[in-house]
């Protein structure tokens, strides 16, 4: 779809047109439901918190300023506050805050050649495995397609501190990734 | 610095990673929100509007019925904009007159100045739907003030729902909400049913006077507004989306537009 396109369907849900709505929602149906499943403990889960995304972004888009953030930053804005509130309700782990490091300028090749050589069910698992903030632009970055900038103004974070969290996400799944194959060969 | 071969291939795995959303959970969960957004009356037009507003959009709604909320939405160069004029002008013939006549018409302006912000924003508009909108926000904010008298702050508000526009527009819808006072002519050209008491000669300013839109500017062309009803609108985000992301210190690090072809 095309900038303009979208501009346009986004002036007429502002107004109140439900059509207009419902092509928004199938524009991002899908990355919505890509991000928010990592954090959900089931499928089930996941098509709900993708349903509450949806009604609270229709609750609030008549306040939405399109000259404020893209539409996609705000829109994974609720659904990282709706996935967070799911995932609190589960409680499976504390959500921790990361201390960064400097951001090295690359990841080793031997850790992305672990990576890429890992199978989508691994890394699914992995991912299910890092931080929540690491995760969280994992999953907006390789999932839901958003840019560094759109990503951070998601997570209302700077560009700068996603791109270390990707970079230690990166470096930290392929850890685990080793060490889970390490694991298997025991 | 560009990407490395290890980068594109950790990173087409990380795509590949992706959870699908299945058809039916895509198909089922629209069904929700679709019926959930229909449950809630009119949310975002006339959400945070003033009681007195809310008076003039139940108004519109009992008078206007269905049809008008079917066009409610309508700009100026669509199928279904005269369809939302014709409904005003149906609710303001069946108006007593009052406070909620005097509601209903600054209203009026009110949509007339946002229609103005959206053509202009939108930038698909014709100069001639621009100019001629103009035109009747003139004549919406002469009608208001011909019943009663219109404060600063009202005017104020009338020009703010046209939003954020370029310095162009602003002065032109300036222009247009400017009123000589309560006692300036009113015209009827804006309802078509009038109110009773405008007479017919405040359109004597032709729409390039009230300030028609620089194109060198704003771009309004003349393409005409697409429809987007006949969009299938289905995303072709797939599960191999996201297959060049950027990794960490590579150089479209901010970027990875062509992973999906989809939104951006």
């Amino acid at each position: 779809m095309t900038d303009k396109r979208l501009a346009r369907l986004i002036g007429r849900a502002r107004r109140g047109d439900v059509a207009a709505f419902g092509r928004l929602y199938d524009e991002y149906a899908d990355r919505v439901y890509a991000f928010v499943r990592f954090r959900t403990g089931s499928a089930h889960d996941a098509e709900d918190v993708t349903a509450t995304v949806f009604l609270k972004a229709w609750e609030s888009i008549g306040s939405y300023n399109e000259r404020g953030v893209p539409f996609s930053a705000w829109l994974f804005r609720i659904a990282r506050n709706a996935a967070i509130d799911e995932y609190r309700k589960s409680e499976h782990r504390p959500v921790p805050m990361e201390e960064l490091p400097p951001a090295e300028e690359r990841v080793d090749s031997p850790e992305l050649r672990v990576i890429a050589n890992a199978d989508a069910g691994r890394l699914r698992a992995a991912v299910a495995g890092l931080t929540a903030d690491q995760g969280a632009v994992i999953a907006l970055r390789y999932w839901s397609d958003l840019s560094t900038k759109e990503t951070a103004t998601a997570l209302g974070k700077n560009e700068n501190t996603v791109k270390q969290l990707q970079h230690r996400a990166i470096k930290s799944l392929a850890r685990m990734l080793e060490e889970g194959e390490t694991n298997d060969h025991d | 610095m560009t990407m490395t071969d290890d980068e594109r291939n950790a990173s087409q795995a990380l795509g590949r990673a992706r959870e699908t959303m299945p058809a039916d959970v895509h198909a089922r969960v629209r069904n929700r929100v679709m019926t959930g957004v229909r449950a809630q009356a009119r949310p975002p037009f006339f959400a945070a509007q003033s009681r007195r507003i809310a008076a003039a959009a139940t108004a519109f709604t009992m008078l206007g019925g269905g049809v008008a909320y079917a066009a409610d939405a309508a700009l100026p160069g669509d199928a279904l904009y005269p369809v939302k004029r014709a409904a005003e002008s149906a609710v303001v013939a069946l108006l007593p007159a009052g406070e909620l006549e005097n509601a209903v018409l600054v209203r009026l302006a009110e949509r007339r100045a946002e229609e103005i912000g959206e053509l202009v924003r939108q930038q698909e508009a014709t100069a001639v739907d621009i100019s001629a909108t103009l035109l009747q926000l003139r004549n919406s904010v002469e009608n208001a003030a011909a019943v009663s008298a219109l404060e600063e702050q009202e005017l104020v508000r009338i020009r703010n729902e046209a939003g954020e526009v370029p310095e162009w527009a602003r002065d032109a819808i300036e222009q247009a909400t400017t009123v000589a006072g309560p006692s300036g002519a009113g015209s009827d050209a804006d309802s078509g049913t009038g109110t009773g008491t405008g007479t017919g000669t405040g359109a004597s300013e032709s729409p390039g006077a009230t300030g028609s839109p620089d194109s060198s500017e704003s771009g309004p062309d003349t393409s005409g507004s697409g429809d987007d009803s006949t969009d299938t609108g289905g995303s072709d985000a797939g599960p191999g989306a996201g297959s060049d992301a950027g990794l960490p210190g590579s150089t479209d690090g901010s970027q990875n537009t062509s992973n999906t072809g989809g939104t951006k």
